[in-house]
């Protein structure tokens, strides 16, 4: 019973977490085609914004919240800017935009490695203490990490269901030719697309280094794990990568239980090489997948 | 006469391959054009051109005597609006979220609520079907989604690619029985068919397009005296 | 010259450029500079088999990396447990890596494109997460905890090619024409491939899946067998890799050592033959130069991947093709009206 609980905590957070990694990640590749190798560099660069703004100018830790999701946001509209913009209507754009954005990231990564350092720091921007249910300690924070999430993801399924522009993005994620016919900018569509997009991966990012400390590489291993959730989701799904990362928040948590952490990731990737085998669309392919 | 859309020396076509060699039209305001010819010979990419979803090569298309500009996005704003072949429509969205993105850029919302009540009166199928995602409709229900999106953006000109492409005779008539009365309430219309004998009713003016250029053009009595001209292109 | 077909001009080539660099031990006396073109024969053979993989089987593969790492370590671990001589180790190392191919190619690659990158990349990471993260010693040498797979230090010191004992202080000579040995026979199978039966497979396919399926070709399996003979001679450069620098870790998986070599593919031009030498040779040169300027080396080597991206997306081998093309089209008259007869009789098809 006490293993349940403890499973299912630890399960939660890790699903709240990767579910903002991956959902972003989902959305720029339903709506344009384009899988962002600099997906990770949003969260670490939301994470060391809430750092230095929290450690640096001691901010209270809403405002370094914000801070950090607004930077997230600005690298979103910048990499569109500078980059996608140019590259959206070229040959094998799905190819070359996840070169370019390897590019960007390890250029990223480095420049952040010589402005902080390499070796990993605790991230200030956080709330300590924890309380016990049925017997089993459960920390604030992961009670945050919950909330933020839900309440994150449940604006995104808002903006996308009943607001015009959530209308405006869906259709362009459809058929980009039909969605122009109506009237949508759907150039600006795209740019607002990769700025949710950072807006939650910096979250993410956030959240996640709270528990694990900031390190320049810390944005790899969260980029993987929604690599295979959007994967074992169904390339595109949305709501499919949310759900799928719950499950896997769930399923690693059971497996760090009883086998140990390491072989998380491990069992994770051969259950989605296997699931692929059945279900080459992927769990969710079928309902709503936007691009094949 | 009173020009609506005035397209002039217009060329375009795929990547490096030219399909429009400067094409030049005419559309009078409240009046129904029909673009007929054989297939392969440029008339949906004529309207994907003035559309702006192909890029202008060389020429100009005017609306309302302004140029317009290039972006597809921007000349739907303007009031030029495309329905294009196959429907294209947003297939997980509902009938009514499709003709919603019709009036995408439309801010009167009383307005477009009547417009909403128009198209289900024209096609009192989609009000039954609203609810329903697009992915599940039949072909004469999608076309029926496809004109009432293009009617809920109350534009100057609705340009129709082939409404009769791929449907039963009797859908075709539903169709077309649907496009007069929106005619006679003086809707602007283009509209392309291979075959004249399904737009003669309902058009005035007629172009006959062949290898990229207008190869005939005339009103409709003109065109009921030209037969053979039409044999030669058609194979009657 | 003109009557050779294209392969023969591609293997001619070869030879010369294979016979060129033969001779630069010979003039290049510098230890230093000898040992970074070691480094960048090395990388020229990983980049040009990523090439024939990406460029010309369409396999967007972010694994290369695991099976150059799969030769190193195949090496590393024979040296260091059981003293074997890399002479043996190298083979196995390459088969191996064939292997590793063998198996994730049939799991892989008959999904779409996007999620082989995705996988692979992932596949990757998780050998790595798994090396590193080992905390169970399988021996320990004098107080030191070495895992089975290294941890997250790796092997070195094993045996090397021992041309120490040979050619005294000219053993890096040796090692230069064993490395040479590997380019060339990673060079010549490339050519073999990308101008042979299996090129045109793919060309076929590229250009028509359908026509392609119905005429017997199975699209998977011609993957899955570039995908092996790929990973092969990128297996091959990794073990003499770890002969010639007596290391394998997981430094091998990194991002920045992925990233390097993909932007000497791009740089140099993917789908070009010749590309990925020009584009290893461009980035050896770029990161000896960033290396001077206080080590911003990846930051440069990811603001130059993105450049050509954007600027040329063909990369140098591209880009001088079209200058070519731009002199010789200049030079000849008729060509217009040839195109405007062929555009006549194309257009019926194409436009709707």
């Amino acid at each position: 019973m006490d293993a349940a609980i403890q499973i299912i905590i630890t399960g939660l957070t890790l699903g709240a977490m990767y579910a903002l990694a991956s959902v972003g990640l989902a959305l720029t590749y339903g709506t344009m085609g384009m899988f962002n190798m600099a997906h990770g560099m949003f969260m670490t660069i939301g994470a060391y914004a809430s750092y230095s703004l929290s450690s640096a100018f001691g901010a209270p830790l809403p405002l370094a919240l914000v801070a950090g999701i607004c930077a997230g946001a600005i690298s979103g509209s910048l990499l569109h800017l500078l980059i996608v913009r140019f590259m959206l209507h070229t040959e094998d754009f799905q190819t070359t935009i996840m070169v370019a954005t390897a590019g960007v990231a390890i250029a990223l990564q480095d420049l952040i490695l010589k402005r902080y350092g390499a070796y990993p720091f605790k991230q200030p921007a956080q709330i300590e203490g924890s309380f016990r249910l049925a017997g089993t300690a459960i920390s604030y924070q992961s009670i945050v990490i919950v909330a933020m999430a839900a309440l994150l993801i449940g604006a995104l399924a808002w903006l996308l269901t009943y607001t015009k522009f959530g209308l405006a993005i869906r259709a362009t994620a459809m058929n980009q030719d039909a969605a122009k016919l109506m009237g949508v900018r759907t150039e600006r569509t795209y740019l607002q697309v990769i700025v949710i997009a950072g807006v939650l991966a910096s979250a993410a990012g956030i959240l996640i280094s709270s528990l694990a400390g900031l390190s320049p590489a810390m944005g790899t291993d969260p980029l993987i794990r929604a690599f295979i959730i959007c994967v074992v989701a169904g390339l595109g799904s949305v709501t499919g990568a949310g759900l799928a990362a719950i499950m896997m928040g769930l399923f690693e948590a059971a497996i760090s239980y009883y086998i140990g952490a390491r072989f998380g990731l491990p069992v994770m990737l051969g259950l989605v090489v296997l699931i692929l085998i059945f279900r080459p669309a992927g769990l969710f392919g079928r309902m709503e997948v936007v691009r094949s | 006469m009173d020009t609506l859309l005035s397209v002039q020396g217009l060329s375009s076509g795929y990547r490096h391959l030219k399909v429009l060699h400067s094409v030049s039209l005419e559309i009078t305001r409240g009046s129904v054009t029909a673009i007929i010819g054989p297939n392969g010979h440029g008339k949906s990419t004529l309207l994907k051109a003035i559309a702006g979803l192909l890029p202008t090569w060389t020429g100009v298309v005017m609306l309302d005597g302004t140029a317009l500009p290039a972006a597809a996005s921007e000349r739907a704003r303007a009031g030029l609006t495309l329905v294009p072949q196959g429907d294209q429509l947003f297939m997980n969205m509902t009938v009514e979220e499709n003709l919603l993105m019709g009036a995408y850029v439309r801010t009167d919302a009383a307005a477009v609520k009547r417009t909403l009540d128009d198209v289900f009166t024209l096609f009192p199928r989609l009000h039954e079907r609203r609810g329903q995602r697009a992915n599940s409709l039949s072909g004469g229900e999608r076309r029926m989604v496809g004109i009432g999106r293009g009617m809920m953006a109350a534009g100057k000109l609705v340009m129709i690619d082939e409404p009769s492409l791929g449907l039963a005779p009797l859908i075709i008539e539903q169709i077309y029985g649907a496009l007069n009365l929106l005619a006679n309430e003086g809707q602007s219309i283009l509209v392309v068919e291979e075959n004249p004998s399904r737009v003669a009713g309902v058009a005035s003016a007629f172009h006959l397009m062949d290898g990229g250029s207008f190869a005939w053009s005339g009103s409709a009595a003109a065109l009921a005296r030209s037969s053979d001209v039409l044999k030669t292109y058609l194979g009657g | 010259m003109s009557q050779l077909s294209e392969i023969q001009r591609h293997l001619v080539a070869a030879v010369l450029f294979i016979a060129a660099m033969a001779t630069l031990p010979y003039f290049v006396s510098e230890r230093y500079l000898l040992g970074q073109i070691i480094v960048f024969m090395l990388w020229a053979s990983v980049a040009t088999q990523w090439n024939v993989l990406t460029g010309h089987a369409g396999v967007f593969s972010l694994g290369q990396m695991l099976f150059f790492s799969v030769g190193s370590y195949t090496v590393g671990m024979a040296g260091t447990y059981l003293g074997t001589s890399p002479w043996i180790s190298m083979p196995v190392g390459a088969v191996l890596s064939a292997v590793a191919a063998l198996l994730i190619g049939i799991a892989c690659l008959r999904l779409a494109s996007a999620y082989v990158a995705l996988l692979t990349f992932a596949i990757v990471f998780m050998v790595q997460a798994l090396i590193v993260t080992d905390p169970n010693c399988f021996t320990n040498n004098g107080g030191v905890c070495l895992p089975l797979f290294g941890g997250g230090n790796g092997f070195s010191g094993f045996a090397d090619f021992g041309f120490r004992k040979l050619l005294k202080g000219d053993w890096i000579v040796g090692n230069y024409f064993v490395i040479l040995a590997s380019l060339t026979l990673s060079l010549f199978a490339s050519i073999i491939v990308i101008h042979g039966r299996l090129g045109l497979a793919f060309r076929a396919l590229n250009d028509s899946q359908l026509y392609a399926a119905s005429r017997g070709l199975n699209r998977t399996r011609f993957r899955v067998t570039v995908f092996v003979i790929t990973a092969f001679f990128t297996g091959l450069s990794g073990s003499v890799y770890a002969a010639h620098f007596r290391f394998a870790g997981p430094s091998l998986f990194e991002m920045p050592t992925l990233v390097l070599i993909l932007a000497m593919v791009i740089v140099g031009g993917l789908r070009s033959t010749w590309g990925p030498i020009l584009g290893a040779a461009a980035m050896m040169v770029l990161v000896e130069i960033a290396k001077g300027m206080g080590d911003v080396r990846n930051t440069a080597v990811g603001v130059v991947l993105v450049l050509f991206v954007l600027l040329f997306p063909k990369g140098i081998a591209g880009a001088a093709g079209r200058t070519l093309r731009m002199f010789r089209a200049q030079r000849s008259a008729e060509r217009p009206e040839i195109a405007e007869r062929r555009f006549d009789a194309t257009k019926t098809e194409i436009a709707r």
